[in-house]
């Protein structure tokens, strides 16, 4: 038997075919058979009518091989089809594995946009998503109350007092179990005990765990004894402060807690994953509200709002009717209530599914837009991978044609590709796993989250989420080199040339052009909106001011500020020659909150209010604020702390209009009338700072000497003007508390820029990070344009050959890639500015200080764009004009 | 006449072609011819019984098929022994013995068997 030669295999090519086979067969079998007969002497009609004879009932016979030839068909396609998967895998490694360098730049692409995008859910899923872990979660609902303002939704009251929760738990028909957490937070403390990491305590109802369907690991839950005042009092430990305080967290049971001095015994401990209502918090211990008034003996516990509550929904009823139900009951209450208490509130119920999100609404958007950011960076990847796989598959185009020939099917070729696709999007996916607990980190650490309880470790959601957006991009960039490939399997594979104008290519191109626009306009408006907002005129100089915050020492057991060595350490800073000035403060400006205070003007009577910050003199010096009138405080009242005050312009011209405020007196507070209040005199106007939002216009303040004291801060902050580093300040200042024995420590060193930043956390997250996904979009952009441009000017090698050949100067060469690829470029621009319009509209709200749409910042991302595309091409145009004609011809 | 032999065609049929393909592959007209020349054209009564027998084997694994080019430079498809057909072959080649044995035995027969 000779094999069949391969051009007629070649015929095969659509193949196999069940009837033609047969029919082929027994073709073969009748002529050989009427050969033989004619050989013998029969006429040519008789061997046929003999030769059918011989055969038999040949229709018969033709249907029955048929059909035992489809089952085997069927059964081998099947095999083939099973036993392929595994072929297919390893099939796709050594294809992969082949063409490293791509493969590489495609599994980066991947990994660092897949892992972004799976950073920011984790955060979000964190933070607001993830469903509480308790029993049914769904019934749970949570309970506010809200003053219906005028302008619609009034966000005050939303708490509770301890009197009106117990009315509204007794009587409602709404709830199996109404229950209630305190936004107090008690913290641990004993007398002359220093505490590692000291314990925070939540305060709730004793009946929150049982409507959770939460139980202990160990010891008992809380019972109503527990929460009467005379009750011993009893805490529930959270596993994680279990875990972290003794050696096994069972051990907790039975043990003692001091918080704010009081006493108390750990009775239980919770079950690990159980981090309480508050998503992004895990108290350490719960304990009973009735153990408020103890612990808190300046709030007024029991008659101020500080209960948030909760209910699991009774059977059968709806969580839209629940507060109805309330609605009454709270009016009833209201009623009989305290007078102080406003009217007209409305109770609220919403889902406690997802228990309290764990961020602002401001954090939240800023989340939710670097999902977005991010998300652009992953279709632009995919965009840059479907180009690169396209060009592979070009190359790869007379194989395929040759793997059909061979009677491969289209479909397995397809699923091949497929499965290359899925492995690299895979392969992608694993090492996005690793940005993403990285890219997690940064997210904390921009939104100054780093100390809370965020498990970052990726769980089963986190993980089907990075799953189902490897898979998601797999079909996004597979999408052009699969249809590609059906495409070219059409072809004959005898047309082996892969000329091909490479039309995809161009178009993915121009669509990752157009995503970079929208990205890259956005990054320019939020490097705009930060630059605007630090323009925005503080009041004061930031730049070249050193912060450093200074704690007194642990065991100095009262608390208090070390206001007294402060002033040592600065007077003594004073006297270096670096230092140009340095002044104590009690809040730092933009990033320690603030105290605003009701004034009263003495003579006239006059109210106003005004932010307070008490310092040293000095302080007005180190901040460069200019003073309009008087004085400010001198070095000799560091000592004396006489009652003067420096008051802001604004509030001289709000309290005293058209008269000087010198020497005038102002209150401070409501006035007491069991008490002569002969308040502060002014001694000096400065103009007026911004003191903890940029935005805002700055707010009427006043000064008062820090050593009054009446300071409610822990610490006290050194602000100093030199001009060395604040690393340079920090060692100084260290040095000098060690030398002088001063009982403080250097708590932080920052710059004051850094501080006045700080209220800008956001601003500055979406700013670094589109930027920093910009310029990876551009490079994404230049890489992908390179490609595109080396593979059309190795294509165009003959045409570029015979230009040269005729004469066509170097210039004129490059221009022609040059042209080329810009053309792309500005397509890919027009077509991306419509959508950047629409972003930019729906960004309008959180830019600062641009136009709704910010051309300049278009025209910025346009300018990147054309540079990058400019930069990318550059070198295939360099080569394209430097080509040996002669070579060039030669290339087939 | 006909329709007897053509059951007992039916029947060792399969045997036929794996004997045949035993001397190597072979197409169907040659196996057709083989099985005639070697039966003295009493067995094969109809060439055409052939495929689907042939189709069968295959489909249970015991031959394979590849299309070649015959002697007469025509498109032919060459059948051959698989190693299970080889197997298989063996094993009916041993049973048909003993049972044409068994029969011929019996045919053989002079006298009467005790019937009770």
């Amino acid at each position: 038997m000779k094999r069949e030669p391969m051009w007629r295999r070649y015929l095969r090519f659509w193949g196999p075919s069940a009837e033609r086979d047969v029919d082929e067969e027994f073709g073969f079998h009748l002529e050989t058979k009427v050969d033989e007969l004619r050989a013998r002497g029969f006429s040519r009609q008789e061997a046929r009518r003999e030769a059918l004879r011989q055969f038999g009932p040949i229709s018969r016979t033709r249907a029955e091989c048929i059909a035992v030839s489809r089952t085997i068909e069927r059964r081998t396609s099947g095999m083939e089809y099973l036993s392929g998967w595994w072929g297919d895998v390893r099939y796709a490694v050594r294809v992969l594995g082949k063409a490293k360098a791509s493969t590489a730049a495609a599994l980066a692409v991947l990994a660092i946009s897949i892992g972004a995008t799976t950073a920011v859910f984790t955060i979000l899923d964190r933070m607001i998503y993830e469903p509480l872990p308790v029993m049914n979660a769904r019934r749970l609902a949570l309970v506010s109350e809200w003053m219906i303002g005028p302008d619609g939704r009034h966000d005050g009251g939303e708490t509770f007092s301890v009197g009106a929760y117990d009315y509204l738990r007794d009587r409602n028909g709404a709830f199996s179990g109404l229950a209630a957490e305190a936004r107090l937070v008690a913290r641990e403390h004993h007398r002359h005990q220093r505490i590692d990491k000291p314990a925070e305590a939540s305060l709730v109802s004793w009946n929150y765990f049982e409507v959770l369907g939460v139980r202990p690991i160990a010891g008992r839950s809380f019972a109503a004894a527990d929460d009467r005042p005379a009750a011993p009092r009893v805490a529930i430990a959270g596993y994680r402060f279990a875990a972290r305080r003794y050696e096994l967290p069972r051990d907790a049971v039975g043990q003692t807690v001091f918080l704010r001095d009081v006493q108390f015994v750990i009775a239980g401990v919770l079950p690990p994953g159980f981090y309480g209502l508050q998503k992004g918090s895990d108290p350490d211990l719960y304990v009973p509200l009735a153990s408020g008034p103890e612990l808190f003996p300046d709030a007024d516990f029991n008659r101020g709002f500080w209960l948030k509550l909760f209910g699991r929904l009774r059977p059968g009823v709806n969580i839209a009717q629940s507060p109805s139900n309330l609605q009454v009951l709270w009016e009833q209450w209201l009623r009989g209530g305290p007078p102080e208490v406003q009217k007209g509130s409305k109770i609220e119920c919403v889902t406690g599914e997802r228990g309290y999100a764990g961020t602002s609404d401001q954090h939240q958007r800023s989340l939710k837009l670097l999902g977005a950011i991010v998300g652009l960076l992953l279709l632009i990847g995919c965009a840059n991978i479907a180009c690169l796989l396209v060009a592979r598959g070009a190359a790869r185009q007379q194989e395929t044609a040759i793997r059909l020939a061979l009677g491969s099917g289209a479909a397995r070729i397809v699923r091949q590709a497929l499965m290359e696709n899925c492995l690299l999007a895979l392969a992608g996916g694993v090492g996005a796993l690793l940005v993403a607990r990285w890219g997690c980190r940064l997210l904390l650490a921009a939104f100054h989250w780093q100390t809370r309880p965020i498990d970052i470790a990726p769980d089963g959601r986190v993980l089907a989420f990075a799953l189902a957006v490897s898979l998601l991009s797999a079909a996004l960039f597979g999408l052009a080199p699969t249809l590609q490939l059906l495409r070219g399997g059409r072809q004959s594979p005898t047309r082996a040339e892969t000329v091909t104008s490479f039309f995809s290519g161009r178009v993915l191109v121009t669509v990752e052009v157009a995503l970079s626009l929208v990205l890259l306009a956005g990054a320019a408006v939020f490097v705009r909106s930060l630059q605007n907002l630090r323009a925005l005129p503080t009041g004061f100089v930031a730049d070249g001011v050193s912060v450093v915050r200074l704690i007194p020492t642990a065991d100095d057991e009262d608390g208090k500020p070390p206001v007294a060595e402060a002033y040592t350490l600065a007077g003594a800073l004073r006297d270096l020659p670096v230092v140009r000035s340095a002044a104590l403060v009690n809040f730092v400006v933009f990033n320690d909150g603030r105290v605003s205070v009701g004034v009263r003007a003495l003579d006239s009577g006059k109210t106003s209010g005004a932010n307070m910050l008490k310092v040293s003199s000095g302080y007005w010096q180190t901040l460069q604020i200019s003073l309009l009138a008087g004085r400010v405080l001198e070095p000799r009242e560091d000592q004396e702390a006489p009652r003067v005050m420096v008051i802001g312009q604004s509030l001289a011209e709000d309290l005293f209009p058209g008269e000087s405020p010198l020497g005038k007196r102002i209150a401070i507070g409501r006035p007491d009338p069991e008490r002569k209040d002969d308040g502060f005199e002014v001694v000096g106007v400065v103009k007026d700072t911004k003191v903890w939002s940029l935005t805002k216009p700055a707010p009427h303040m006043l000064y008062l000497p820090l050593r009054l004291g009446g300071t409610n801060t822990r610490g006290v902050a050194l602000e100093i003007r030199s001009p060395l580093e604040p690393a340079a300040i920090g060692a100084i200042v260290r040095g000098r508390i060690h030398d002088a024995h001063l009982p403080m420590t250097v708590e932080s060193v920052t710059t004051l820029n850094e501080e006045v930043g700080a209220s800008l956390a956001d601003d500055y997250v979406r700013m670094r990070a589109s930027s920093l996904f910009g310029v990876l979009a551009l490079v994404l952009i230049a890489v992908g344009l390179y490609g595109l441009m080396a593979y059309t000017v190795a294509l165009r090698t003959r045409e570029i050959g015979i230009r040269t050949a005729v004469g066509a100067r170097t210039l004129t060469i490059m221009v022609l890639v040059l042209h080329q690829s810009l053309r792309l470029v500005s397509i890919g621009i027009l077509i991306g500015i419509p959508a950047t319009v629409a972003v930019m509209r729906a960004l309008a709200g959180i830019a600062f200080g641009l136009p709704p749409v910010d051309w300049v910042s278009v025209g910025t991302a346009a300018a990147l764009l054309v540079a990058a595309g400019i930069a990318a091409s550059l070198a295939p145009a360099w080569r394209a004009a430097h080509l040996d004609p002669m070579q060039a011809l030669r290339v087939q | 006449m006909r329709e007897q032999s053509l059951d007992l065609v039916r029947g060792t049929l399969d045997l036929m072609i794996l004997k045949t393909l035993t001397w190597g592959a072979a197409h169907g007209y040659a196996i057709a011819a083989a099985i005639r020349r070697s039966t003295d054209d009493t067995l094969l009564v109809e060439e055409g019984a052939l495929y689907p027998a042939l189709y069968r084997m295959e489909a249970k694994g015991w031959i394979e098929s590849e299309w070649g080019v015959s002697e007469n430079n025509r498109r032919a498809k060459y059948y051959r022994l698989t190693p299970a057909g080889r197997r298989h072959f063996l094993d009916q080649q041993k049973s048909w013995n003993a049972y044409a044995e068994a029969v011929a035995k019996l045919l053989r027969q002079n006298v009467a068997p005790a019937l009770h």
